[in-house]
C-alpha cells in the first residue's frame, strides 16, 4: 500500500513539475512552469529578495562585491544576515553584468529579470523561459504580487500582505487624518550641491502611500510625474515636509550620522533652515531596509513611521 | 618580396617577408586565442568536448548552447570590432598626420555613447536593435559637426576640436545619467563599459560584411598614405587628390569606428594602440601595415575579452574597461614621448 501511495504522490509531483503556463511578460506572453524549481534572479533587492521571502526555489542569483569583500546579496545580508552559502544560492555574478554561461550551467527553469536589465534577452530566453517584469508598469506591490504568481507562490504573499495589511490599518487608526501629514523622502549629493527628492523610494514610498500620508506640494511640484528629480542645495528651504526622511547605508561605512555631515559638507547650519530639521521631525534610516522589495522592509519603515510619526504626532501636534 | 598587382596596377603592393611572416604568427595566435576562448568559460568544458560540439557531436545541449551561442559568437565578435577600431585609428593618424588620434579621442565614441544614453533614458521602451542604429547616427553626427566646425585647419585643430565636441558631448551624457532613472543609468553604464557579451550571430554577419567592405576600401587608399604622410604639399606634388582622400579617409575611419562602437560600445584605446604596436614591430608598406593592425586590434579585443570575462568570473570585467586600462598608461607614454610632434 505504502509503494502504491509513494508511487501516486511521486507521478503527481511529476506531473505537477512537468505542467506549464502562460504569463504575460514584458516582452509577450510566455511559457513558464507551472512550478518553477530552479529560478535564476538578475537582481538582488528587488527580485532575489523577494523570492527569498516568498520561499521560491532560486538556484542562482546576481549580487553585489565591493573589493577585497564576499560577494553578498543586497538587501538579503542587511535584513536577514544570510550569504549565498547560507541559501545555496549560486552567485552568478553582479546585478546588470551576469555570466551568461553560469547561469546555463545551473540549468534554470525559471529566469526573472526587469525591463532595464543589460543582459541580452535573446541569449536568457535561449537558456530558459525568462520573465522580464515591466518596472514602468507596475507599482512596488504589484511587481511583488506578480514575482509570486510567476514563482507559485501567491499563497506565502497573500499571508504576508494581509499581516502587513493589518499593521497598516493599524497606523491608520491611530492617526486622526493622514492626509494632514507630509511625509518625504530625500538626500543630499555634495558632489553636485545639489538633493534627490524622492516620490518614488521603494518599501518607504509603498508604505507612506497605503497609510495615506501626502507628499509635500514642494516634492510634488519639482517631481512631477518622475520617480524623482534634483534641486539645487539654495532650494533647501524650500523643503516643506513635515516629516523628513533620509537613509545612510552602513554597508559603505555610513552611520547615522552621516546623512547630517553630507548636508553640513554643504551647508553649515543647514538644519536651521529645513523646518522638519529645526522641529525635530528629521529622521535617517536605513537605506537598503527601506528601500528593498521585501516584507521585512516595509514592516522596519512601518515601525519608523508607528514611532516617528503616529506616535508623536497625535501627542505633540495634534491639537 | 611579394608584389600583388590587381585592376591593371589600380591597387598595387609589395609584402616583405618579415611582413608575413608576422601576418601569419599573428593569425597562428589568434587561432589560439579562438581556441582558448571556445574553451575557457563558466561553463566547465574542455577542448576535446568544444571541438565535438563544433563537429555535430555536442556532449549536451547546454554545449551546444554556450559554443555556438555564447562563446564563438562573442570570439568572433570580439575579433572584428577589434579590427575595426583599429582600421580606423590607423586611418585617422595617417588622415590628421598625428599618432594620437583614436576614435574615442576625436567624439566618434562619445556620439554613439549619447545616442544610446539617451535611448536608454528616454525611450526605454526602445529596442535594442534602435539602439544599435543611433549609436551608428550619433558617431556619424559628432564626427561630421567636428569636421564641418574644425574646416580645413592642420591636424592639430582636427584633434583639438574632436576632444572640445568630445567633452562637450560627454558632458550632456553624463547628466543624463545624473538625472536620468538609477536604474536605467546603471543598465546604460554596463553598455558605456564596452562590453562583448551580449554578441549575436546576427552581429557577426553584419560586422563580417562590414569589415570585409570596409577592409577592401582601407586597401585601395592604402597607395596614397604614404605621401599622405608627407604633408599636403608633397601630396599634392606627387599626384595625389588630396581632398577626396582626406574625405575617403575620414568617412572609412568614422563608418569603421560607428560601426564597431553601436554593436559592442566604446573601446577605449584600441585604435590608438593597435597601429603603434604595428609600427613597433616592423616598418612595412601601407597594406601590410593596416592588414597587421586590423589583426593587433583583433587580438587586443579578443585578450581583453577573454581575460575580462574568465579572470574573476562570474564577474564580468568589460572589455573596454581592460583596454582602457592597458591604452591610458601607453597614451601618457605617448605624449611624453613625443611632445616635440605635438
Amino acid at each position: 500500500m505504502k509503494s502504491i501511495i509513494a508511487l501516486f504522490l511521486t507521478l503527481v509531483t511529476a506531473i505537477s513539475l512537468a505542467q506549464t503556463r502562460t504569463v504575460a511578460s514584458y516582452q509577450g506572453e510566455i511559457e513558464i512552469p507551472a512550478n518553477p524549481q530552479r529560478i535564476v534572479a538578475l537582481l538582488d533587492h528587488m527580485i532575489m529578495l523577494p523570492l527569498y521571502e516568498l520561499d521560491a526555489n532560486v538556484v542562482g542569483s546576481v549580487g553585489r562585491q565591493w573589493e577585497g569583500q564576499e560577494p553578498y546579496i543586497r538587501g538579503v545580508r542587511a535584513l536577514y544576515q544570510q550569504n549565498f552559502a547560507d541559501l545555496g544560492v549560486e552567485f552568478v555574478g553582479t546585478a546588470f553584468s551576469a555570466d551568461i554561461e553560469k547561469i546555463t550551467a545551473l540549468n534554470p527553469d525559471l529566469i526573472i529579470t526587469y525591463n532595464f536589465g543589460s543582459e541580452s534577452l535573446e541569449q536568457l530566453e535561449a537558456i530558459a523561459p525568462t520573465y522580464v517584469i515591466d518596472a514602468d508598469k507596475y507599482s512596488y506591490m504589484e511587481r511583488f504580487e506578480l514575482l509570486a504568481e510567476v514563482t507559485n507562490t501567491t499563497d506565502v504573499f497573500n499571508a504576508k500582505k494581509a499581516h502587513y495589511d493589518e499593521r497598516v490599518a493599524e497606523i491608520q487608526a491611530w492617526l486622526t487624518n493622514p492626509a494632514d501629514i507630509s511625509v518625504a523622502m530625500a538626500m543630499p549629493r555634495p558632489d553636485s550641491a545639489e538633493i534627490t527628492l524622492y516620490r518614488d523610494y521603494g518599501a518607504f514610498s509603498q508604505v507612506a502611500n497605503d497609510i495615506g500620508f501626502s507628499l509635500p506640494a514642494f516634492f510634488a511640484e519639482q517631481i512631477g510625474e518622475s520617480a524623482s528629480a534634483k534641486i539645487s542645495i539654495e532650494d533647501l528651504a524650500s523643503i516643506d515636509a513635515d516629516y523628513l526622511f533620509d537613509t545612510f547605508e552602513p554597508n559603505r561605512g555610513d552611520t547615522a550620522t552621516s546623512t547630517i555631515e553630507r548636508y553640513n559638507s554643504m551647508i553649515p547650519n543647514w538644519c536651521e533652515a529645513v523646518e522638519a530639521c529645526r522641529e525635530g521631525r528629521y529622521i535617517p534610516l536605513r537605506r537598503t531596509d527601506s528601500f528593498s522589495m521585501s516584507f521585512k522592509a516595509l514592516d522596519y519603515v512601518l515601525a519608523q513611521f508607528a514611532t516617528h510619526i503616529a506616535a508623536r504626532h497625535e501627542l505633540y501636534f495634534n491639537e | 618580396m611579394v608584389v600583388i598587382r590587381l585592376f591593371n596596377e589600380a591597387f598595387s603592393t609589395r609584402f616583405r617577408p618579415i611582413g608575413l611572416t608576422l601576418m601569419l604568427a599573428g593569425l597562428l595566435i589568434w587561432l589560439g586565442l579562438v581556441a582558448a576562448s571556445a574553451s575557457l568559460g563558466s561553463f566547465n568544458m574542455n577542448l576535446a568536448e568544444v571541438w565535438q560540439t563544433v563537429i555535430g557531436n555536442a556532449p549536451s545541449a547546454q554545449h551546444e548552447l554556450v559554443v555556438w551561442e555564447f562563446r564563438l559568437p562573442r570570439t568572433l565578435v570580439a575579433g572584428l570590432v577589434g579590427a575595426l577600431f583599429a582600421l580606423s585609428g590607423a586611418m585617422l593618424q595617417n588622415l590628421t598626420r598625428n599618432s594620437l588620434a583614436d576614435p574615442s579621442l576625436v567624439g566618434i565614441s562619445q556620439g554613439a555613447a549619447l545616442a544610446v544614453v539617451t535611448m536608454v533614458i528616454v525611450f526605454p521602451e526602445v529596442s535594442g536593435y534602435w539602439r544599435e542604429v543611433s549609436a551608428f547616427a550619433g558617431s556619424l553626427l559628432v564626427a561630421l559637426a567636428i569636421r564641418v566646425v574644425a574646416g580645413k585647419g592642420n591636424s592639430l585643430k582636427f584633434i583639438l576640436m574632436g576632444i572640445g565636441m568630445a567633452a562637450l558631448v560627454s558632458a550632456i551624457t553624463s547628466a543624463m545619467l545624473t538625472y536620468g532613472d538609477i536604474d536605467r543609468a546603471m543598465s546604460a553604464l554596463a553598455w558605456l563599459a564596452g562590453s562583448i557579451n551580449s554578441a549575436t550571430w546576427s552581429d557577426v554577419k553584419i560586422l563580417s560584411v562590414a569589415t570585409a567592405a570596409l577592409l577592401i576600401l582601407y586597401l585601395v587608399q592604402a597607395r596614397s598614405m604614404s605621401p599622405m604622410s608627407l604633408g599636403h604639399e608633397a601630396s599634392v606634388g606627387l599626384g595625389v587628390n588630396i581632398n577626396m582622400l582626406a574625405t575617403t579617409q575620414l568617412v572609412t575611419s568614422v563608418l569603421a569606428a560607428a560601426l564597431a562602437t553601436a554593436v559592442v560600445g566604446p573601446l577605449g584605446f584600441v585604435g590608438l594602440l593597435a597601429p603603434h604596436i604595428t609600427r613597433t614591430m616592423v616598418k612595412t608598406g601601407p597594406a601590410n601595415f593596416l592588414l597587421l593592425t586590423a589583426l593587433n586590434g583583433a587580438l587586443l579585443v579578443l585578450f581583453a575579452d577573454l581575460v575580462g570575462r574568465t579572470l574573476f568570473a562570474p564577474v564580468q570585467i568589460a572589455a573596454g574597461l581592460l583596454t582602457s586600462l592597458i591604452g591610458a598608461p601607453f597614451f601618457i607614454w605617448l605624449m611624453l614621448s613625443r611632445k616635440s610632434q605635438l
